[in-house]
């Protein structure tokens, strides 16, 4: 999608994998399909349903910085394969 | 009162501890884990006492790791430190991360279902403030019902209120329902409430260019190759000094005792078994401790976390992760720190393979070996010598990486831990914390040498003391003659003693029982070009691959000082019985290449079955370390017989 510098941004929300996003994209984790022991892991690591996070390095393995409900922020180096498991609902904003 | 520390990783919980008890504490293992404990008692302002236990950083104590487990268990009364009494703590002092709060809260949502007498420290309250973030603590004490202390564990800053608190530990008032949903919710809550951060302030876009260069494909490869090189430069340049200090003060401790004793087994144990040897295991204690305080910088200023990414892509191949790259750097230095190290690896199958491979790397023991050998080789050439040097390195690590492909596709076979690792915030590391760990890696290797490394090298010098021969009749004869001619011609009697000594050393040596078992194993060598010296040599050098040069110096040229020219001279022109020259190419090239890739260090794997819980794995080190490394010797001397002959 391509947007001019005059019109105003396009709010739009879809599904998609974690591993898929660019770099700069935001997002919302809407659900994870990793094994028990690593998906409690990652949950703890703070990756977990809801949570905002925008990805600042694509690729293998991929950086995302998780942002809590106070603005605060952390970030976390994740494999593809993780990414993979991972399901966000992104926004171009 | 008994406090357990808790926290999760990167949050300062070392940091507070070092802080709070200084070098009183005692460092132990949590019984059948090898979960490091360590425990102090501190004074608190009242006058009373408290034992503080620190307990390993967990992001969960919910999640199914031993760190969790352990943690789970001594705040359930379940275990505790090696030679402490199993007992419920009496108080939590949970440590959470100012900068980091919503995740922080849900792990003090699973401490408060513990329903302990609970202290909160808030750490790094200097970066939160520095960021603009604001933290509400007298809301942050009413919604959870327990005294809350903002800290500054680097700087001190706020730790006698917290000491003054300690007592005043209070039982949460609140307690999220079981579910992790549950505490997430909680956690949420609180933090809407406490906290408050800015927008992404320049701060923040800074740590995201530095992570941007750090985490680079191919800039972060050349940043980690330069912070390493670095290190090393600093390692072996500032190393030295102290090292070449333990050399002397051994020396002379081994010659003073040697003086003091009457001549005998006793005196004989003592200079050349208990002080030589151990003084040879000491002399790295400088590049160990160096070592591990440089690391313990870095780690503590972020970095270490961005090179753990970089290198997890490199290591991923070969099945091991990121976090095996401090054990395989270290083990450059020395494969005992290293392999204590692994215990940074979380998957214990991944852990195994790292212990297993980690002392292919070249330690500083083999360089005397590989400057003897390089030397031997490039006498005519050498511009060549320093790249046979770096040749011999990069054998070891495609030794050590092929080895770790082996292991995780055979034996060790597992599907890799899934890699997920927190990039923790940027910051000044503390110089305290940094000695601090540096003590405590010095003391573990210290308690190593002063028992089974001392073990080793008391029986490796009974084999190369014993049986005591008589001197050979040259020897005898060489005296007789120097006694003749000595009120005539003095110095020249001196030389003929001296010769004679020397013939006697050799002889005494290859008849002790380590030349027998020399002699015994030499048909074993004879297809990689040994003769029955250098069998001897291979076979000392298992106290310490170093040995290898002194042996050679006291079995060919009778003198063990290995720094003299004419010694040198004498090993590298030695022959062997039948004439023919003992370091002919093929054979330097073949015991060059054994020694790269051979496992000749008795205390390592003394510290392997330690740390792998089995002398199973210790065996099999020993097993495949040898096997590769006579495989390439055989290699290296069949193709240099065939491409460049004697």
């Amino acid at each position: 999608m391509t947007i001019s510098d005059t019109t105003p941004p396009k709010l739009t929300h879809r599904e998609e994998c974690l591993c898929d996003l660019e770099t700069g994209t935001c997002a919302r984790i809407t659900g994870c399909r990793l094994d028990r022991q690593e998906g409690d892991m990652l949950r703890a690591l703070g990756l977990r349903t809801n949570a905002q996070i925008q990805i600042t390095r694509s690729g293998e393995p991929c950086i995302v910085k998780i942002t809590d409900e106070a603005g605060s922020s952390c970030s976390l180096g994740i494999s593809r394969r993780v990414a993979q498991m991972v399901t966000v609902s992104s926004s171009d904003d | 009162m008994r406090i357990a520390l808790l926290g999760n990783p990167n949050t300062g919980k070392t940091t507070l501890f070092n802080r709070l008890t200084g070098l009183r504490h005692k460092t132990s293992n949590f019984p059948g884990t090898t979960q490091e404990s360590r425990t102090a008692i501190i004074d608190l302002p009242d006058g009373s006492a408290a034992q503080l236990i620190d307990l390993p950083g967990v992001y969960s104590l919910e999640i199914d790791q031993p760190e969790a487990a352990v943690c789970r268990d001594v705040i359930a009364g379940n275990t505790a430190p090696r030679g402490e009494i199993k007992a419920e703590p009496d108080a939590l002092l949970v440590i959470l991360d100012a900068t980091n709060l919503g995740r922080n809260l849900v792990f003090l949502a699973e401490t408060a279902r513990r329903r302990l007498p609970t202290i909160i420290a808030i750490n790094m309250i200097d970066l939160a403030r520095n960021r603009g973030l604001h933290i509400d603590l007298e809301i942050l004490t009413e919604r959870t019902g327990c005294p809350v202390v903002p800290i500054c564990a680097r700087t001190a800053e706020g730790l006698d209120k917290l000491t003054a608190t300690l007592p005043q530990a209070r039982i949460p008032s609140t307690t999220p329902a079981g579910s992790p949903a549950a505490a997430e919710q909680w956690a949420d809550e609180i933090t809407r409430a406490v906290s408050l951060a800015p927008p992404a302030i320049a701060r923040e876009r800074f740590t995201e260019r530095l992570d941007h260069a750090f985490t680079h494909p191919i800039l972060g490869v050349f940043a980690f190759a330069l912070v390493m090189a670095g290190l090393f430069w600093v390692v072996f340049k500032f190393a030295t000094i102290p090292m070449d200090l333990i050399d002397l003060v051994f020396a002379r401790l081994a010659n003073a005792a040697a003086t003091a004793l009457p001549e005998g087994i006793l005196s004989s144990l003592i200079a050349d078994g208990l002080i030589t040897g151990v003084g040879a295991t000491l002399i790295f204690l400088p590049q160990i401790l160096l070592l591990f305080f440089l690391l313990s910088l870095l780690e503590d200023t972020g970095y270490l976390a961005r090179a753990t990414f970089v290198i997890d892509r490199m290591l991923k191949p070969v099945g091991l992760p990121g976090h095996a790259f401090v054990p395989l750097l270290t083990a450059h230095a020395c494969a005992l720190p290293a392999i204590m190290a692994a215990r940074a690896v979380p998957d214990r199958k991944q852990r195994l393979a790292t212990i297993l491979v980690a002392p292919f790397m070249t330690c500083s023991a083999r360089l005397p070996v590989y400057a003897l050998l390089v030397t031997v080789l490039f006498r005519d050439r050498p511009l060549l010598a320093p790249l046979a040097f770096v040749g011999c390195y990069a054998l070891g690590i495609a030794a050590a990486l092929a080895s770790a492909f082996f292991f995780r596709h055979t034996l060790l076979r597992s599907p890799s831990r899934l890699f997920m690792l927190e990039l923790p915030s940027y910051k000044l590391p503390s110089l305290r914390t940094a000695l601090m760990t540096t003590w405590d890696r010095g003391l573990v290797f210290l308690k190593n040498a002063g028992t089974v490394i001392l073990a080793i090298t008391i029986i490796l010098w009974w084999l190369e003391s014993y049986p005591i021969s008589t001197p050979p009749p040259q020897a005898e004869s060489l005296r007789a003659q120097a006694a003749q001619i000595e009120p005539a011609n003095p110095e020249q009697a001196t030389q003929i003693f001296a010769d004679a000594d020397r013939i006697e050393s050799a002889h005494a040596k290859a008849n002790s029982f380590a030349g027998k078992l020399g002699h015994f194993i030499q048909p074993v060598f004879e297809p990689l070009g040994f003769d029955w010296r250098l069998s001897i040599g291979v076979f000392t050098s298992l106290a310490a691959r170093e040995v290898f040069v002194s042996t050679m110096a006291v079995v060919i040229a009778g003198d063990d000082d290995t720094d003299s020219d004419s010694v040198l001279n004498d090993i590298a022109s030695a022959k062997r019985d039948d004439g023919s020259p003992l370091f002919d190419r093929p054979t330097a090239w073949s015991l060059l290449t054994f020694f790269v890739l051979a496992m000749l260090c008795l205390p390592t794997l003394a510290v392997t079955a330690k740390e792998s819980g089995s002398w199973k794995w210790a065996a099999l080190q020993f097993a495949w370390m040898t096997a590769v490394a006579y495989s390439g010797a055989f290699l290296a001397y069949t193709l240099a017989s065939l491409t460049i002959g004697a």
